[in-house]
């Protein structure tokens, strides 16, 4: 049975001569009612170091119009790969894109193209050296979009995720993807153990009843309710700046506060890996792959199970990443500094080729960094949402990287991959080349844009007298 | 403003004393607004009071919470510390690192821990009673039937007065009851309820620091007694203070410096001294970092978790004894004995010790003897590199022993190329390398796992700067670090950072200085300088909080 629509007229005779008339929502235009009661669409970051060396990428026949025939080059092909148990990925499900430019950092003494870079990769500016983004990355944009309209209602906001080894304050802006505001990365988990925690403390048992997970709820809701208490009441007997301080541990109750409310009980059991069994497995030096390997998979989980919306995943930039145990790194080599950033920038002019040692294990570590990538695609490919369609094409994935080609260290030509139709925004199978014609700003704008929000705008408060402000989206895209 | 008693005499010398007075060597102090001589040198902090402390709500560090979450429930660190996550910086000590505040993540993972710390009170009748303070079955405080509200307030009370140092309101009395009660069919549960709420409180978490007006000083506030206890209990053990220790403090002067520094002589005649002082060392000389140390297998095939264990002994033995009277703590530096085992003696190419760690003479080693010659210290300052990196010493050896802040590369350093000749050329990297690499060389005789290694060229060492000075390998830097009045200060200030929580400031440059004077007057005594640094207004005083 359809539902009635009024009409102002039919309102009018009915109540004579009213002036102000209150607003039904039945009366709303149906795409302005469809719009209030979406759900939040789903949107990945996924960002991979050292950029791409061009021929191994860019199809030479790409434009900045977008070609549908193009040779498959190397990394396409990559992620074209079969893997066992998991459907294959088509040409219609990507959209490549290169020459995309960055913005290096504001103070011209300072030479850090990486940490610039990786900033730029989700804001499109560089972010301050030891305090990072300047504001929002696009997937927290896109996220306190959905938010601020009551369209985000899954059990947490958003997830950012990381595969690194260590953490050093000199190498602030590498670590975080996701930016909640100016100097505030996202919190971000590097640790499968805590990612594992993370996903099922905050959400119960996932086993047992719906009764059970009820009981639990209502005790950490109690238990909360006093805490909150008491921060209030100590809060009254501080000073401005302890007060500030004490502000920070409330925020993060209210968080929780927040995902209990929006919790419900959840379909989905954990998944089979458990990283608590496994810790030796991937919690020390030469264990890259293996981190990887559970970070994906919990973050794959974290989608397909409707935890979130709203996600990045970070490799860190060229870092420490272990010796020869890796399984992607050949024993022919000669066992030496295992970091790709390294191997990058070892490679001799005019030895951009196959066969040179230098190039070989970058491009290792690239194989390696798509392989999971691709293993996370598939894993969206292959779950179905509540439309019916594949989780992927319902998605909109973004992979990118803090440069073009790492021994450049150029923030020109910056490669970018889009994953998913966006909810069918986004048509797939096409290749660009926007020769460094295009800032990543306008494919933020874009990727804002496909993802519904209105008026997408990226905006950062940098150093410079006016603020950096990008409206304009890709005019192909 | 009137003069203040500084810790070091300069009051009492004059204008005609232009010699060595009570350490202040080669300096001339003259008191303020005192005309001097000319060619005379002006000493900035003569007559300059110690700078007030600001009181700021610390949070307590994992080693505070772990202990008093075992004093108050009796459940162990293992039962919960995997949810608490690691903290980023790692080269600030934990205290400072707790200073910085609560971030979300470490919210989310104290939530987590206090449920697991909750069920652990209560899992066994054993843990009930030990949490309720009886034996249950026919004791006055069980929980069961017509005693549970009467029984769990009185254990709510006894809880929060523990946790809170301070009476409980009757307003959090009747919150916590209801939180458990509405929710918990089991009254023993319902108790385990109750602890998961308190120690996620933040009025267990942090501290608050309060001060009083007293005659002493007009610009600053004096900590009240409790404060202070707390403050000296964290900065002295580590821990806040516990029922014993309040009991004693009754009887202490603590609102005088003299009766400050009594109480803190006797506070670190307990192994909690030693103990707290092992941490910060192994924090400060990132030999904490040991176990999780990196090497590629095949290159050292003897490095296991068992080695590296030893590393980590040894270094830390250096500083065994470092509070006792009259021990000087440089004599980790210079010491010409070491502590090991037979992994570390084939490490190290000497003769087996037997079983067990022997404490072992090397006389003149020219290469063994002292921190800086140990495999622990040399392989962390050396990072995660396979290969003896000068620049990753150099620059060690900087923040650590000299508190140099030598700021950091930028990650695309290595991608600049060139050798050392390059790098000392070009101005964007000379400023850095000049002050790190010459640090380094003095070390290219131990290998990046702190074995001797060949090596062409001669390996002497050069600290450039005012108070420079040439070394040769681990001993000889720490001869020279032993004489450094950088190195001295720098002591001053870790005590200083591992004990506050946070680094001095410009504006309490004088209050460094004149600690630094006492610690060397004081024969470089770390037990004389943590008592003068506890009797200081620095310690004792604080600035008033903006409203």
């Amino acid at each position: 049975m359809s539902t009635p629509r009024l009409s102002r007229r039919t309102l009018l005779r009915g109540a004579g001569a009213a002036v102000a008339l209150p607003f039904l929502e039945a009366m709303a235009p149906r795409s302005a009612r469809a719009q209030a009661a979406q759900a939040a669409p789903r949107f990945i970051t996924f960002f991979i170091p050292n950029g791409f060396h061009a021929p191994l990428w860019t199809p030479p026949e790409a434009t900045a119009a977008g070609v549908t025939t193009f040779t498959t080059t190397r990394w396409l092909q990559t992620l074209l790969t079969p893997d066992a148990g998991l459907p294959d990925l088509a040409l219609t499900d990507l959209n490549a894109l290169s020459g995309l430019r960055g913005t290096g950092d504001f103070d011209p003494a300072f030479n850090d193209s990486h940490g610039a870079g990786t900033v730029n990769f989700s804001t499109a500016a560089p972010g301050d050296r030891y305090r990072g983004a300047y504001g929002k990355s696009v997937d927290i944009v896109a996220r306190d979009f959905f938010k601020a309209r009551g369209a985000l209602d899954t059990p947490r906001d958003s997830l950012a995720v990381a595969v690194q080894n260590f953490e050093s304050p000199d190498w602030f802006r590498h670590y975080y993807a996701s930016w909640a505001g100016k100097f505030q990365p996202a919190p971000t988990f590097s640790d499968p153990v805590r990612l594992y925690q993370e996903l099922f403390a905050a959400s119960g048992a996932a086993q047992g009843s719906a009764d059970a997970l009820r009981r639990t709820l209502a005790r950490r809701k109690s238990v909360l309710d006093f805490v909150r208490s008491d921060v209030t009441r100590l809060n009254a007997q501080l000073g401005a700046s302890d007060r500030v301080r004490l502000d920070a541990h409330l925020h993060g109750v209210r968080e929780l506060e927040r995902r209990l409310m929006a919790m419900s009980p959840n379909l989905c059991g954990p998944p089979p890996m458990n990283p608590y069994s496994q810790p030796s497995q991937y919690d020390a030096w030469g264990r890259y792959s293996r981190k990887a390997e559970l970070q994906v998979e919990l973050f794959a989980y974290a989608f397909t199970c409707d935890l979130t919306r709203f996600g990045s995943f970070l490799y860190f930039g060229g870092g420490e990443t272990g010796g020869p145990d890796e399984g992607f790194l050949s024993q022919r080599w000669p066992q030496e500094d295992w970091q790709q950033h390294n191997q990058a920038h070892a490679i001799a002019p005019g030895q951009h080729r196959d066969g040179d040692v230098h190039y070989d294990v970058m491009n290792a570590f690239t194989a390696e960094h798509l392989k999971w990538f691709r293993v996370l695609l598939k894993k969206l490919k292959a779950a179905t949402a509540p439309s019916g369609k594949s989780l992927l094409d319902e998605s909109l994935v973004y992979l990118g990287s803090e440069m073009g080609y790492g021994p450049t260290h150029s923030l020109e030509s910056f490669p970018a991959l889009l994953a998913g139709k966006a909810g069918g925004a986004l048509t797939g199978g096409r290749a660009f080349d926007f020769e460094n014609r295009q800032h990543l700003g306008n494919l933020h704008v874009s990727l804002l844009q496909k993802l519904g929000v209105t008026s997408p705008r990226m905006e950062q408060d940098t150093p410079t007298s006016t603020r950096t402000l990008y409206d304009t989206p890709l005019p192909a895209l | 403003m009137t003069p203040r008693s500084l810790p070091c005499s300069r009051a009492a010398l004059s204008l005609t004393f232009a010699a060595v007075a009570l350490g202040c060597v080669g300096e001339v102090r003259t008191p303020k607004g005192v005309p001097q001589p000319p060619g005379v040198e002006v000493d900035p902090c003569a007559g300059v009071p110690a700078a007030p402390s600001t009181a700021e709500l610390k949070r307590l560090t994992v080693t505070a919470l772990t202990a008093a979450v075992t004093a108050l429930t009796g459940v162990g660190p293992d039962a919960y510390a995997a949810s608490l996550p690691a903290l980023p910086a790692p080269n600030a000590f934990d205290s400072e690192r707790a200073n910085r505040g609560a971030s979300l993540q470490y919210t989310l993972g104290l939530f987590d821990a206090a449920e697991r710390i909750g069920r652990a009170a209560v899992a066994t009748p054993a843990a009930q009673a030990r949490l309720l303070g009886c034996t249950l079955a026919d004791g006055p405080c069980g929980l069961d039937g017509a005693r549970r509200e009467a029984n769990t307030r009185a254990f709510i009370a006894r809880l929060l007065a523990a946790a809170y140092r301070r009476a409980p309101t009757a307003e959090e009395v009747d919150e916590l009851w209801a939180t458990q009660a509405s929710v918990e069919a089991d009254p023993y549960e319902g108790a385990g309820r109750v602890v998961q709420a308190v120690v996620q409180s933040p009025s267990f978490l942090f501290v608050v620091e309060r001060g009083e007006a007293s005659a002493e000083r007009d610009d600053a506030l004096l900590l009240v007694p409790d404060a202070l206890l707390e403050r000296l209990a964290l900065a002295l053990w580590g821990e806040l203070p516990d029922a014993s220790l309040r009991a004693r403090a009754t009887g202490w002067e603590l609102g005088t410096a003299s009766g400050v520094r009594a109480a803190a002589d006797e506070m670190l005649d307990d192994p909690r001294a030693n103990a707290h002082v092992e941490r910060m060392v192994g924090q400060w000389f990132r030999l904490a970092q040991l176990p999780g140390l990196s090497r590629t297998q095949a290159l050292f095939p003897t490095l296991d978790a068992e080695l590296k264990r030893s590393m980590q002994t040894e270094a830390l033995a250096l500083f065994d004894g470092a509070l006792e009277r009259g021990a000087a703590f440089t004599e980790a530096y210079t010491a010409r004995r070491a502590v090991i085992d037979d992994r570390l003696a084939a490490h190290y190419g000497l003769a087996p010790v037997g079983p067990g760690f022997r404490s072992v003479e090397l006389g003149g080693h020219p290469t063994r003897g002292g921190l800086f010659a140990t495999a622990g210290f040399l392989s962390v300052s050396n990072g995660n590199r396979d290969h003896s990196n000068v620049v990753k010493r150099g620059n060690a050896v900087r923040q650590l022993v000299l508190c140099d802040d030598v700021p950091p590369a930028p990650p695309n350093a290595e991608a600049m190329g060139g050798g050392e000749g390059d790098l000392h050329a070009r101005p964007d990297c000379a400023a850095c390398h000049v002050r790190m690499d010459p640090i380094g060389k003095g070390l290219e005789g131990y290998d990046a796992v702190g074995a001797e290694q060949a090596h062409a060229g001669p390996t002497l060492g050069r600290v450039v700067g005012r108070d420079g000075f040439e070394f040769s390998a681990g001993p000889g830097l720490g001869a020279e670090a032993a004489r450094s009045s950088q190195a001295h200060a720098c002591v001053v200030k870790q005590v200083w950072r591992w004990s506050m929580g946070v680094r001095d400031t410009d504006a309490q440059r004088c209050s460094v200085e004149g600690l630094r004077a006492t610690f060397v007057a004081q024969g470089l005594s770390l037990r004389a300088l943590v008592l003068a640094f506890v009797a200081s207004d620095t310690f004792r005083f604080v600035l008033p909080e903006s409203p």
